[in-house]
Order: structure tokens, then C-alpha cells, then sequence
């Protein structure tokens, strides 16, 4: 049974951390689940398949604690999200049974036109209310509000009106039981190029809404506009960076409910030693913000 | 109209329509007795050593172990023996199962001397009680239901064939080969049906894990010999020894010349192809001859 969002509200018991279900990584996973306490399946990839197929997720879901993340229903836009995709989401939700799904703030189609890339909405009044509305119409057709995931992005969408942490703030107030999937490396990739502080970034959005957490890693680009410039592409085929350790050490610190921690990997598989190692160095990472959060609650006034 | 009546032609294809109606009936009489293939929460089924067990049994268990020893180094093959390497100890399995094949192997031995020894039986049969209180393999009780509708099912078909042969022989007709041959194959391809290995819902887990890991079956080029165990004995359990590469495991058509399972039921497939290959070679002539 679905909990109705990755949020504080006492359904998640403790902080876990896993990774991106991937069948590549399948008999690794399945071979160190001691150290695996929660995996991310993607639920797009089972839109098409029939019903016995998609049992598979339900025995899957019954070795770990499995989450859904959808990656195209394309929520932030003034256009409405089609009804289609979130039945299609309802019907895997439904037969997988799982912890909570997640879905990106990101706008990836218009009319017919696929763009192909989770990119940025453009942040004003318009995609604010068109967002709110499909989120609202997500929820009535899946059962449960997704968990919503910041995007990385390597231009600033023309005709903005608000920054990243306004308008996802402007959004939160507005669906006050939005639960949020913060993604650290897009956080930190964001700030890089376009020169913002990450940590600030975060404070600035309601961290008691924040559930789940997602790590990556990234490779310097050259941004082909000014010779020279670089930007930083959030492409899930690296290592975690040490700084993306440290956001989630501070999140840690600051946000005191049980965080679901997971490490997106899609391509350049490592061997597993080495993907059970960036999930240890979350955890060590979250045990450290925790402690320190510990420690600031005892110090004297 | 009596079906005893039928001409022989016209009774061998009643019979043999029966015969599919019967195995119809007894798959779905089966799966009533085992209940739904799903249940609302999912077995925990993270031991490989479980799910070669769910799918073949016993010598899949040990098949599976010995390969996957072979592959870590902890045992050497020479032809179809095998021996556990002199400085590595018994603990060095992961298990017991692995534990006790390392043990078994201290004395060079036959791969195959393992699945007749009865003091290592004990060691396995957790893994089949496991099974069975997860409801992926049939129970005594449901064994015994099984085997009751299979045997009623098969003493029909052959009290029709008898009381055929019976009309046949008492109008002078005695090319009754082919009706014998029909029935001896259908019978045994009923009895499959009617007993198989797993329940319905063992099945069903083994197709959602054979679905889930589906990409190690599309991608055994990619098993190297001693750097993919985790890949290889999941591989191993779920689809079986057939499926690994020559590359990986080279000694093992010379460990395993006959068995190297790969799941499934072995009774269908038998049971239809001798019956094909029979009938086709050698019993043409006897065709249509009884009951006219």
C-alpha cells in the first residue's frame, strides 16, 4: 500500500538510501540488498507493458521497499498534463504497491512536439497555475501526490518572471500537501551555472516537505555560446561529487524527518563495490548532518 | 451417437480432441487446487541458491553451487570431476550450501556424485520446506490431490481405449498401434499437466524474476570467467546452466553432459516430441484401422 508522499508525516520510519533500479545492475543489486534499503524504479518504463509484466515490479517490491519515478508526464507547463500518461502512472502505481512516486518539475512536450529532455519550465503565473493544475489532476488519478523533483537545466528559460526557489516556493504554497524530491546534483550543477549558493538555494525551500533526496554526478561541458564558458550537465554517468555530499550532509542537518536518499546511475556502470560505496558515503554523509543537528539542539543557548 | 462406433480414423481424432479438452480441465483443475497465482504480498526470494531450487530442484541447488565455486576459484575441474583447491577451507563458501560442496569436493569426485549423496540431502531441504510454505511448491496434500485427478483422469483415458479396443477386436479389426500410441503419449503428457514441479504461483514468481533479470539473459557475452559471480549464479539460478557461455564455465558440457537444465517443464516438451517423432517415423501404417 502506497504511502500517500516521502514527507514527515511518521509513514517512512528512518532514513534509507538506495539507488536507481536498473536490470544492468539487477544481480548486483539483488546480491547486496544488505546494503540497499530502497530502489528507484522507473515507471515510464512500464507503460506499455501488459499486466502480468508488470507483476514483476510487485515481486521486486517484495525483496526492497520500491519507489516509482515517472520522467515524462511533463507537470510544469501552462499546458495540461494528458490524461493518458497519468492513467498509465495510476495503473503501475497500482500494481506496484509502492513506497511513493516522484515526478519531475519539467517541461517536456508541447502539443505533439516532444523536446526530449527534462528542461526547465518557464517560471511565471501561468505555468505556476498550469503546474498546480496537473499536479492536482496527478493526484486525483494516481491516489497520492507525487513527490516533485527540481530539474537541472543548463540554460535560463526565456521569459521567466521568477527565480528556481520562488516559483517552486510560489508552487508549495499553493498545493500545501506537495511533497518534495530534492535533487542535490541539479541543485549543485544549477548554482555552478548560474552562480548561486546551493546551500542558500535550499533554505530557502520548505525543507519539512522534503522526503526524498536524489544523488548524482555530472561532466563539465563547454557551453558553446562563449568560447570558453563551461557548464556543468547533470548527466548521471559519473561519480557523486564531494560537494553533493556535503548539500546532503547539510539538508540532513537542516530537515530532521526521515529522508529516502537515492543514487541515480544511468550509464557507465561501475562495478557494484563501487556504487555501494557512494551509498555508504550517503549515509555517512546524512549521519554526520544528523549529528550535527544533534549537537546544535544540546548546545547551551 | 456412441463414440465406441466411430471409425478408426474419426475415433483417433475424438480422441485425440479429448484428449486436449482433458488437459485443459486438468490445468484448470490445478490451478484451482493451487490457489491464485498471486497473492497480495510478494515471497522474499533473495538467496539464488532458493530460486535454483524453486526452479529445478535439488541438483539445480548443487549444480548451481559447484559452477559458482568453480567460477570464484575455489574449486578445480579435470574432466567431469572436481576438486576443492587443497589451501582453501570450507568456510569459505557463503553458506552452507556452498560450505558443504566444498567439503563434498575435498576428495576428487564426480560434479555428479553430489546429487546422489544422501547425508547432503538435509542440506537442501530447508530450501524445499521454504518453498513450500511460500506456496511455490505444491505441499503433500496437494501432491496427493494432484496425483488422485491425474491418475482419474489417466484411468479414463485408458478404460476409453481398452472398451475401443475391445469394440475393435470383437468386429474383427486389429490395427489398434496407433490408438495404443496415442494413448500411452497422451496419457503421459496428462500426467505432466496434472503434476507439475511448481504451483501456479511458483510459476509466476519464477517468470517475474526470469522478467526482472531478463537482461543478464540477453547479455551472458558480457559474463567473464571470475569477475561476474554475482551475475553468473543469478543467471544460473533463474535460467539455468544451458544459458551460460562456454567462455565462462568451459568444463562444463564435460561436468554436466546431460544436465544442464533450463527450466521449464520437462514433461510437456518430452512427452510432445517423442509422440511427434514416433508417430512420424515408424506407425503411419497402423492409422485408422480399429472400430470400423
Amino acid at each position: 500500500m502506497m504511502t500517500t508522499a516521502p514527507s514527515a508525516a511518521g509513514s517512512i520510519a528512518r532514513d534509507r538510501f538506495g539507488l536507481g533500479w536498473r536490470p544492468e545492475l539487477a544481480a548486483g543489486i539483488f546480491a547486496h540488498l544488505d546494503q540497499i534499503d530502497m530502489l528507484e524504479v522507473i515507471a515510464d518504463d512500464y507503460f506499455d507493458v501488459p499486466r502480468r509484466e508488470l507483476s514483476a515490479l510487485r515481486t521486486l517490491g517484495a525483496q526492497v521497499p520500491i519507489t516509482l519515478h515517472g520522467v515524462g508526464a511533463g507537470l510544469a507547463s501552462a499546458l495540461p498534463v494528458e490524461q493518458r500518461r497519468l492513467d498509465d502512472l495510476a495503473r503501475v502505481v497500482e500494481v506496484a504497491a509502492p513506497v511513493f512516486w516522484s515526478e519531475h518539475l519539467a517541461f517536456v512536450r508541447a502539443g505533439n512536439v516532444e523536446i526530449g529532455h527534462l528542461a526547465a519550465p518557464v517560471r511565471n503565473c501561468r505555468t505556476l497555475a498550469g503546474t498546480a493544475e496537473n499536479l492536482t489532476r496527478a493526484r486525483a488519478t494516481v491516489g497520492a501526490w507525487p513527490a516533485v523533483e527540481n530539474v537541472a537545466t543548463l540554460i535560463d528559460p526565456p521569459g521567466c518572471e521568477m527565480n528556481e526557489s520562488d516559483w517552486m516556493l510560489a508552487l508549495c504554497d499553493a498545493l500545501p500537501e506537495l511533497p518534495l524530491l530534492l535533487d542535490l546534483h541539479n541543485v549543485h550543477a544549477n548554482a555552478l551555472n548560474f552562480g548561486f549558493d546551493a546551500a542558500e538555494f535550499i533554505l530557502q525551500l520548505p525543507l519539512a516537505r522534503v522526503g526524498a533526496i536524489h544523488i548524482a554526478g555530472g561532466e563539465w561541458i563547454d557551453a558553446g555560446s562563449v568560447a570558453g564558458e563551461r557548464r556543468l550537465l547533470d548527466d548521471h554517468l559519473h561519480p557523486v561529487p564531494e560537494p553533493v555530499y556535503e548539500l546532503l550532509r547539510f539538508v540532513a542537518a537542516h530537515a530532521p524527518q526521515p529522508l529516502n536518499v537515492l543514487l541515480e546511475r544511468d550509464g557507465a556502470y561501475p562495478p557494484m563495490p563501487e556504487l555501494l560505496r557512494e551509498i555508504a558515503a550517503a549515509r555517512a554523509a546524512v549521519a554526520r548532518g544528523r549529528a550535527e543537528a544533534a549537537a546544535a539542539l544540546h548546545q547551551p543557548a | 451417437m456412441n463414440p465406441l462406433d466411430l471409425s478408426g480414423p474419426a475415433f483417433l481424432g475424438f480422441y485425440l480432441a479429448l484428449l486436449v479438452l482433458t488437459g485443459v480441465a486438468l490445468r484448470i483443475l490445478r490451478n484451482l487446487g493451487d490457489g491464485g497465482s498471486r497473492q497480495a504480498t510478494a515471497p522474499e526470494l533473495t538467496d539464488p541458491y532458493l530460486i535454483a531450487c524453486l526452479r529445478g530442484g535439488a541438483q539445480e541447488v548443487w549444480r548451481v553451487a559447484t559452477v559458482t565455486l568453480l567460477d570464484r576459484g575455489l574449486l578445480t575441474a579435470t574432466g567431469s570431476e572436481v576438486r576443492t583447491k587443497t589451501e582453501v577451507e570450507n568456510t569459505a563458501g557463503s553458506n552452507e550450501v556452498e560450505r558443504a560442496t566444498l567439503s563434498w569436493f575435498r576428495t576428487q569426485r564426480a560434479a555428479t556424485s553430489i546429487f546422489k549423496e544422501t547425508t547432503l540431502a538435509a542440506i537442501v531441504q530447508p530450501y524445499e520446506e521454504q518453498l513450500i510454505a511460500l506456496s511455490l511448491l505444491p505441499s503433500e496434500s496437494q501432491q496427493s490431490r494432484r496425483h488422485l485427478i491425474a491418475a482419474f483422469v489417466v484411468a479414463g483415458m485408458v478404460t476409453l481405449t481398452v472398451s475401443k479396443i475391445a469394440v475393435a477386436f470383437s468386429r474383427g479389426h486389429h490395427n489398434i498401434l496407433f490408438l495404443l500410441l496415442l494413448t500411452f503419449f497422451g496419457c503421459l503428457v496428462l500426467w505432466g499437466i496434472g503434476n507439475p514441479r511448481r504451483t501456479r504461483r511458483g510459476d509466476a514468481i519464477l517468470e517475474d524474476l526470469a522478467r526482472l533479470f531478463a537482461r543478464l539473459k540477453t547479455g551472458t557475452s558480457s559474463l567473464k570467467a571470475g569477475k561476474t559471480t554475482n551475475e553468473l549464479i543469478w543467471t544460473a539460478a533463474i535460467f539455468g546452466l544451458a544459458i551460460l557461455p562456454s567462455a565462462v564455465v568451459p568444463q562444463m558440457q564435460s561436468l554436466y553432459p546431460t544436465g544442464t537444465s533450463s527450466g521449464g517443464s520437462s514433461c510437456g516438451s518430452s512427452g510432445g516430441s517423442s509422440c511427434g517423432s514416433s508417430c512420424g517415423g515408424g506407425c503411419g501404417g497402423g492409422c485408422g484401422g480399429c472400430g470400423s
